[in-house]
């Protein structure tokens, strides 16, 4: 008896839940999330930027030697530039953002400090 | 990739698993399943293991002797599986090749060296 | 009390049948209440799924035969611990336990990814609530753990050997890792469907795949110490086709998470990921079905199960969906990178991708084999270890040294001037071991000695990029050298804990090929006083002893050991007879040498009151297979463990105010 008595609750229950978002007043607003192809061209600026910084880390830890970071270094911060421009700016403001900023102005004077 | 596959196991070859009533007349190495019935005599590491093995649905049974390690499951009633080959009416078991099989559980239980 | 559990499982599949339809018809249609409706409904089969765990799990705690499952795997006489390992211990029951694994991840992914990826969740939600649907309903119409009958007065009880505390934590562990791998493939999926060009769903499962790969690595790891100091034959991996099942996902796993470093680096490589999660899923599935429907004794039995041919056609009918999807949607996946040179790190990745698939591929071959020849030739043909050795050692060399190169090469372009600077230590570390190898005698086995070089060199390199790095990182911020060191890690989590890993396998592969190359092996029939032999050691028999436990009678032999004339200790392998199940089991005695890591193993074969016949092991470094295990969960949670500054960097590019607000 009482088995069916925990079943008939579980099962009310669930309909309950399930059936909630249909008993709100109004509909949730919507999130704003970026159009697709603005996320696309965030992740490709956030790429080119994260491969700047991965090749300064390489160079720095001795992995890239001198020659090749000059040979590699131009081409990746002019594709970095477009896809800024393509990706619009990081989001002002955020700490993330000026530390970012703050990077690729100062990869370009980079050199292996602890030679 | 899938030819490299075909050409090993065709060339270095598997071994067909067969079972004691279609034994018959094969010559070669086989791996044999079947049913362990009767008496259970000898000794794996002695003189040889002597039993008689038949299909697990039913059926005529062979004479099998084997030497080498012996799972702890073996007995009268398991299902086994024991490479070898028949020689004179005899299934000779190569030895370190015996294995049961542990039906309801997740691992068959193998004495392989 | 089964009547609540058969209702529970009825409750989760109608809430998977709706969760399918009405998420469809709102991604479909953009409703976003109807979304949110499946989304509910997923957390809900969750609810439902847990109460009829508990149903079982009360049964079997209270000895309810009248279960006939319960009657089926435990007795009055098992200790609870191993009561509670019952539950999975059937194939009804690890049904239920996937079940209940399977609406929890989905539960978690759902209320995780409401948070953070709103918008991929509209179809991802319903390819959820279609492989619950899938277990739902094998759980109610052919395989119920809810069947009643007469209750006889004690159950059949549990294979003695599986009651050991190994065997509580490795097919649970198994599980999490299979069941795992459902949620990146539900994301992927979702993610083609709604037609999405951006990797979010890479993001967000980004930790899910990582945690599943490591249950299901660590899980095979307790499951070889368990065949290993339990059923004791002195091996640990055996090729069987259960072993395997678990290996293949493992390895498919393994692959996608190189290859998914690659695609977030420089965008390419899309198709192949979405493949090999595919991939990875499908043989988490067949993984599944192969340790529980018995096909591999023979086609017959198959038919016999009752859950085999179905779990075969929802197999086919995944791959069937999903490669049909991927294929519609080719033209999205299609990246404009090209690889630039096939000397750089992402080729080093591709070929790692290459080598892992082409063993996982060569299992599934020698898995199937038996299946094909029965089916074509009338008869099976089975492939043994000598098989899957050689391509262990044919695909597992090249990836070893891979290993080593990867993470020391440039992305894009890697110029061999360059190379030659940084693999020179490396290369010389591993020249040096290799001749001091030869010189202590490891040229008996050429693979072996092949190894033990490789792994020389893998671990140089990793050592190197430790160096290098906290190097760097001193220079940069001064300090002392740990603090370097825990900033240095602290910062790439990922890459750190990634080459922690590596040093895992490493050591892993030292391990197996000190225990399976260099290994020593004899047999003897010893009387009282008798003496052999093996590898150094000395091994004198005594006597045999019996003494009656609770449940089984236990005979052991008593051997002495002794090298180079100091007295080691004593050893007692035998054996135990069970009084209940009538059945007797090998108890192997283990010395595991603290110094060198060798393991010797002694099992008593045949044991009499005044002889023994013993077979004696040596395994060299056996014990870094262990150890191996260790270094990787710490590598892994390395690697796993939140790191603020990329979740604040992720949240800015999808959009997630909130998480803004409270940076």
């Amino acid at each position: 008896m009482i088995e069916l008595v925990l079943a008939a609750v579980l099962a009310a229950a669930v309909v309950v839940f399930v059936a909630i978002p249909f008993l709100r007043a109004q509909p949730p607003a919507p999130d704003v999330e970026p159009a697709e192809a603005a996320l696309v061209a965030a992740e490709e600026r956030d790429r080119a930027l994260a491969e700047l910084k991965e090749l300064e880390f390489d160079h720095r830890t001795g992995k890239i030697t001198d020659e090749d970071y000059r040979a590699l270094v131009q081409p990746l911060r002019r594709r970095a530039a477009q896809t800024l421009a393509n990706g619009g700016p990081l989001s002002k403001g955020t700490p993330q953002a000026r530390a970012e900023q703050r990077f690729f102005e100062r990869s370009g004077s980079s050199g292996r400090r602890d030679r | 990739m899938l030819a490299i596959f075909l050409v090993y196991t065709a060339i270095a070859g598997g071994t067909p698993q067969l079972r004691p009533s279609e034994l018959k007349g094969r010559t070669g190495e086989v791996s044999l399943v079947g049913k362990v019935v009767g008496a259970v005599s000898g000794d794996a590491r002695g003189s040889g293991l002597r039993f008689r093995l038949r299909d697990v649905e039913g059926g005529k049974s062979i004479r099998v002797v084997y030497r080498g390690s012996v799972p702890d499951l073996f007995k009268s009633g398991r299902d086994v599986v024991v490479k070898g080959r028949l020689e004179s009416g005899t299934f000779v078991g190569t030895p370190n090749t015996l294995s049961t099989k542990c039906p309801s559980k997740y691992v068959a239980e193998k004495k392989a060296s | 009390m089964p009547e609540l559990g058969r209702a529970a499982l009825i409750v989760c599949l109608g809430l998977a049948v709706y969760a399918v339809v009405a998420g469809s018809i709102g991604a479909r249609t953009r409703r976003r209440r109807l979304s949110e409706s499946a989304e509910n409904a997923i957390l809900s089969s969750f609810a439902a799924a847990l109460v009829a765990s508990i149903v079982l799990l009360t049964a079997l705690l209270r000895h309810d035969f009248s279960f006939t499952y319960v009657w089926q795997h435990t007795s009055r006489a098992l200790p609870d611990a191993y009561v509670v390992s019952a539950f999975w211990g059937g194939q009804e029951g690890s049904l239920l336990l996937w079940l209940l694994i399977l609406t929890g991840f989905s539960a978690v992914a759902v209320l995780l990814a409401r948070r953070s990826a709103r918008s991929l969740l509209d179809w991802t939600a319903p390819v959820l609530a279609g492989v619950i649907l899938f277990f739902s309903f094998l759980l109610v119409a052919v395989a119920s753990p809810f069947a009643t009958q007469a209750a006889p007065s004690d159950g059949l009880g549990l294979n003695p050997s599986l009651q050991n505390p190994y065997m509580l934590a490795h097919p649970p562990m198994l599980y999490l890792g299979f069941v795992g791998l459902t949620i990146p493939f539900a994301f992927a999926m979702g993610a083609l469907i709604a037609r999405r060009a951006d990797e979010l769903w890479v993001v967000v499962t980004r930790r899910w795949t990582l945690v599943a790969w490591t249950f299901l690595g660590f899980g095979q790891l307790l499951g070889a110490h368990w065949a290993y100091v339990e059923v004791g034959w002195g091996g640990y991996f055996a090729w069987d086709p259960v072993e395997n099942a678990a290996l293949m996902p493992w390895l498919a796993a393994t692959a996608f998470l190189h290859s998914v470093m690659i695609q977030e680096k420089r965008g390419m490589l899309k198709i192949w990921n979405v493949v090999l999660v595919i991939g990875a899923f499908a043989l988490a599935l067949f993984g599944t079905f192969l340790t529980r429907s018995g096909i591999l004794s023979s086609i017959h039995s198959f038919t016999e199960s009752s859950i085999g041919p179905w779990f075969l056609g929802f197999i086919a009918f995944v791959l069937a969906a999903s490669l049909a999807l991927v294929v519609s949607r080719l033209p999205l996946l299609r990246s404009k990178t090209r690889l630039e040179s096939p000397v750089s790190r992402e080729a080093t990745f591709l070929y790692n991708n290459l080598l892992l698939v082409a063993f996982c591929l060569t299992i599934l071959w020698g898995v199937a084999y038996p299946i094909l020849t029965e089916a074509l030739r009338g008869e099976p043909i089975t492939v043994g270890p000598p098989y899957y050795n050689f391509f262990l050692k044919a695909f597992g060399l090249p990836l070893l040294v891979l290993m080593g190169i990867g993470p020391l090469i440039a992305w894009r372009r890697a110029s061999l001037r360059g190379l030659g600077r940084t693999f020179a230590w490396p290369l010389g570390v591993a020249l040096a071991s290799g001749i001091t190898l030869l010189a202590l005698g490891a040229r008996s086995s050429v693979p072996g000695l092949i190894g033990y070089t490789f792994c020389a060199f893998v671990l140089a390199s990793i050592a190197l990029e430790f160096v290098r790095g906290t190097r760097a990182r001193h220079a940069l911020s001064g300090g002392s050298w740990a603090g370097a060191l825990a900033q240095l890690v602290g910062r790439n989590r990922r890459r750190y804990g990634g080459y922690v890993v590596h040093a895992a396998i490493v050591l892993l592969a030292i391990g197996v090929i000190g225990s399976s190359a260099y290994d020593t092996t004899r047999e003897q029939r010893l009387r009282a006083g008798e003496t052999m032999a093996v590898g150094g050691y000395r091994l004198t028999y005594r006597t045999t002893t019996t003494e009656r436990a609770a449940n089984a009678l236990e005979l052991r032999a008593v051997v002495d050991v002794e090298r180079n004339g100091k007295h080691l200790g004593t050893m007692r392998p035998g054996k135990n007879r069970y009084f209940a199940e009538q059945q007797v089991s090998n108890e192997a005695a283990i010395r595991s040498d603290r110094a060198n890591g060798e393991d010797l193993f002694l099992i008593a074969e045949q044991i009499a009151p005044n002889a023994v016949f013993l077979k004696v092991l040596v395994k060299p470094l056996v014990n870094l297979v262990w150890l191996a295990g260790l270094v990787f969960l710490a590598g892994s949670l390395i690697a796993l463990w939140p790191d603020a500054r990329e979740q604040r960097r992720l949240a800015v590019r999808y959009g997630r105010r909130d998480a803004l607000a409270r940076a």
